[in-house]
């Protein structure tokens, strides 16, 4: 094993991704790395761009997490080892790795009892102040980077980030062999919980959009499915009926989980009157602070429950699993890809909805 | 024997209470209120229909008297009794067996399955399927789409079986799970857990041959074959080795299927700490070899299951959608009139056997 070796890094210049606090994104060099001893420096080779990413941009906010100075973008990232800490025993120099961007305190109460993604002073990378991974080199700790098998390519790697998020949502509301499943949006996060419903084993399949461009793709992405156009101008009760109307169809009861991949109100409520009595509607999508109009009697009388996600826990060992079974591909949600120079073009690209990306990988080649 | 000639006639497959089968003629009863009347049109036989004929008991269960054996089955309406307005004349059902008392609180909680007045069809006393008419009640029939054979209506059962089993645990996909015995049930297992999306898969047997059809059948897994000349623990620490090295990397689902001592206390050892060892498989009355101090420190959930709660409408979902295709299983069948030849055969391991068909193709009026 290569020894603690900080020169490859620094004959490269490091651009970065920004964003700030005025709401604009530039490139330009990193800020110095300082790993740890029990850190790693990686060569991103992959970025996937996140909704999120583009909501700090825009917004400069989600939750409590505020953009308050210029920050990283990106927590989607797969590359290679090429500098390892003194304490790092388990990765060397040239390992393929995934980046698991949270990194949790290990002392909390919510960390001792195996819910370290709700831990209250996690350091996510990529979410303010915490610099990210559209780089070309970035540090992290080295017990949150994981080996990439050499069958997964550095694209697969970042997306498991993403799979990440709705595995951990397929765990807190399973769907079983045979169980019918309905999700609610189909962008990334949606039609990634659409794959791995199918991989679960359950049917039929129903997913919902406002866009038909999307659902098209849906259909192409996982045959077999069937397709719901939301209207944008039509009620919840409208629009509830029409998905009713769908499982009617199929001579199927409606589904015991709903995944509502949206975090939008009006689809949430849509939602609501699409679950099964005694199920569950799974909250995947993330959305404004406040919710209001959630049909309280409608949930109250049938015990619907919702569940919420937080993005994830003890999950990249698996989602690698799921990958390389070859059981889901999710390669075909890679519908755009950029260089690092490119990485403002990148994040303009995915916040353009004519532009119908899905999911936006920015890629660095070999040094 | 029996002539064929009168479509009316019911040709049924008896047990006795001193160990003998016979095919003879039963009644053509008139569904009552509730029921309906149907034509059985597939029987698929089971090891315990071989168990009640050869032993006359199964624990508690005995054959005191004649009865009609056969609980996995499919068939058309012929007539509904009274008050049932949802089937009608020619509709394609398969049959839950079992008839829960609906009011006991096992019932009243969903946990029906375990209803200590259940009525079972082709349990002594209650007349099985393997006739040519049967009445039923309506509750407990299921109908079928069109996109499904009667033969894999007749499969829901075992399915139904495995499904029951699968849901008492936290088998899933990308994780990781071992099947022990490839025999019917863990056949349909190995393809259930395939289907559930679970990797990486392992299925164990003493058998060779059963392995070799398992690997065919489901080509992604990887058979082990259990070893006698080593103890339990290490053959558990070779199958363990087929998933990884680390405790991390061991199998969190283990679907047993055998019911074998030797084969719980091996998957014991190999199911991974905090994990399901889920004992699908029945046997003897007696379990000794237990190892209760591994399974205690290891936080262990050693799960049962007696038959199944709720199964039939995804099992349909899955059988009709293409999400599991069981057909590869059925390796023979046998007309009604020929009943006995199908018992003869299944029970008679080196046939090699899966699951055998009672298939009655005459159309009725």
């Amino acid at each position: 094993m290569a020894a603690s070796s900080k020169t490859s890094h620094l004959a490269y210049p490091n651009p970065a991704l920004f964003t700030t606090k005025d709401h604009r994104i530039y490139s330009a060099p990193s800020p110095a790395l300082d790993p740890g001893p029990d850190d790693c420096i990686v060569h991103v080779r992959a970025n996937g761009i996140c909704g999120s990413d583009l909501h700090f941009w825009k917004t400069g906010a989600i939750g409590t997490c505020v953009v308050s100075s210029d920050y990283v973008l990106g927590h989607e990232g797969a590359g290679v080892v090429v500098s390892v800490g003194s304490n790092v025993t388990h990765l060397k120099v040239g390992d393929r790795v995934a980046i698991e961007p949270g990194v949790p305190c290990h002392a909390c109460t919510n960390c001792t009892t195996g819910e370290y993604n709700l831990c209250a002073d996690v350091v996510f990378s990529g979410a303010p102040p915490f610099h990210g991974s559209i780089r070309r080199f970035h540090e992290h700790p080295a017990r949150y980077l994981h080996r990439l098998p050499e069958t997964l390519t550095f694209g697969d790697g970042a997306l498991l980030e993403p799979l990440s998020v709705v595995l951990h949502a397929f765990e807190r509301a399973p769907t079983r062999l045979g169980g019918s499943a309905l999700i609610c949006g189909a962008g990334a996060i949606g039609l990634i919980a659409l794959a791995v419903a199918r991989a679960s084993g359950a049917f039929p399949l129903v997913i919902t959009d406002v866009d038909s461009g999307r659902l098209a793709f849906a259909k192409s992405f996982v045959p077999g499915c069937e397709t719901v156009l939301i209207g944008m101008y039509s009620t919840v009760a409208e629009n509830a009926a029409t998905v009713g109307a769908v499982f009617e169809k199929l001579d199927t009861p409606l589904p015991k989980v709903v995944y509502e991949c949206t975090g939008v109100q009006s689809s949430v409520c849509v939602a609501a009157f699409s679950c099964h009595r005694g199920g569950h509607l799974m909250l995947i999508g993330v959305g404004r602070d406040i919710m209001d109009g959630l049909p309280f009697m409608h949930l109250s009388l049938a015990e619907i429950d919702i569940i919420f996600i937080n993005r994830y826990h003890h999950s990249w060992p698996y989602a690698i699993r799921v990958l390389q079974s070859g059981y889901i591909d999710l390669k075909p949600l890679v519908t755009h890809t950029f260089t690092l120079d490119e990485a403002v073009t990148a994040l303009k690209t995915a916040a353009d909805r004519t532009r119908n990306a899905i999911k936006i990988h920015i890629l660095d080649g070999e040094l | 024997m029996y002539s064929t000639a009168g479509h009316c006639r019911n040709p049924s497959l008896q047990v006795t209470a001193d160990h003998k089968i016979k095919l003879v003629s039963a009644p053509r009863l008139k569904p009552g209120v509730g029921e309906v009347l149907l034509h059985i049109k597939v029987t698929g036989i089971c090891g315990s229909d071989i168990h009640f004929w050869k032993t006359g008991a199964i624990g508690s269960l005995t054959v005191d008297g004649d009865c009609i054996l056969g609980h996995e089955a499919a068939g058309i309406v012929l007539e509904v009794g009274e008050g049932v307005s949802n089937f009608s004349k020619g509709d394609r059902v398969a049959v839950e067996p079992g008839v829960p008392c609906g009011t006991c609180f096992l019932c009243m909680k969903g946990r029906y399955n375990l209803c200590d007045d259940v009525k079972f069809s082709g349990v002594y006393p209650y007349h099985g399927s393997l006739q040519r008419f049967k009445v039923h009640p309506a509750r407990w029939i299921h109908k079928i789409p069109d996109t499904m054979t009667l033969s894999q209506g007749a499969l829901l059962e075992p399915l139904s079986v495995v499904m029951h089993g699968i849901s008492r645990s936290h088998l899933s996909l990308g994780r990781g799970v071992v099947v022990c015995g490839a025999g019917p049930i863990g056949l349909i297992a190995l393809a259930a857990a395939r289907a559930s999306g679970a990797h990486p898969i392992v299925i164990t047997d003493l058998e060779p041959s059963r392995l070799a059809f398992a690997k065919e059948f489901v080509p992604c897994c990887q058979t082990y074959q259990v070893r006698r000349d080593i103890d339990a623990q290490e053959n558990a620490k070779a199958i363990r080795s087929l998933f990884g090295e680390m405790e991390y990397e061991a199998p969190e689902t283990i679907l047993e299927c055998t019911g074998v001592e030797s084969s719980v206390v091996t998957a014991a050892y190999t199911v991974r700490k905090g994990g399901d060892l889920t004992v699908i498989g029945v046997g003897k009355a007696i379990m000794n070899n237990l190892p209760f101090m591994h399974i205690s420190l290891a936080e262990i959930n050693l799960k049962f299951i007696n038959r199944y709660a709720d199964t039939w409408p995804a099992g349909i979902s899955a059988l009709s959608g293409g999400v599991l295709n069981l057909d590869k299983l059925i390796t023979h069948t046998f007309p009604l009139e020929r009943a006995i030849d199908a018992m003869k055969l299944c029970s008679d391991v080196s046939k090699g056997s899966i699951k055998i068909h009672v298939i009655d193709d005459r159309d009725e009026i």
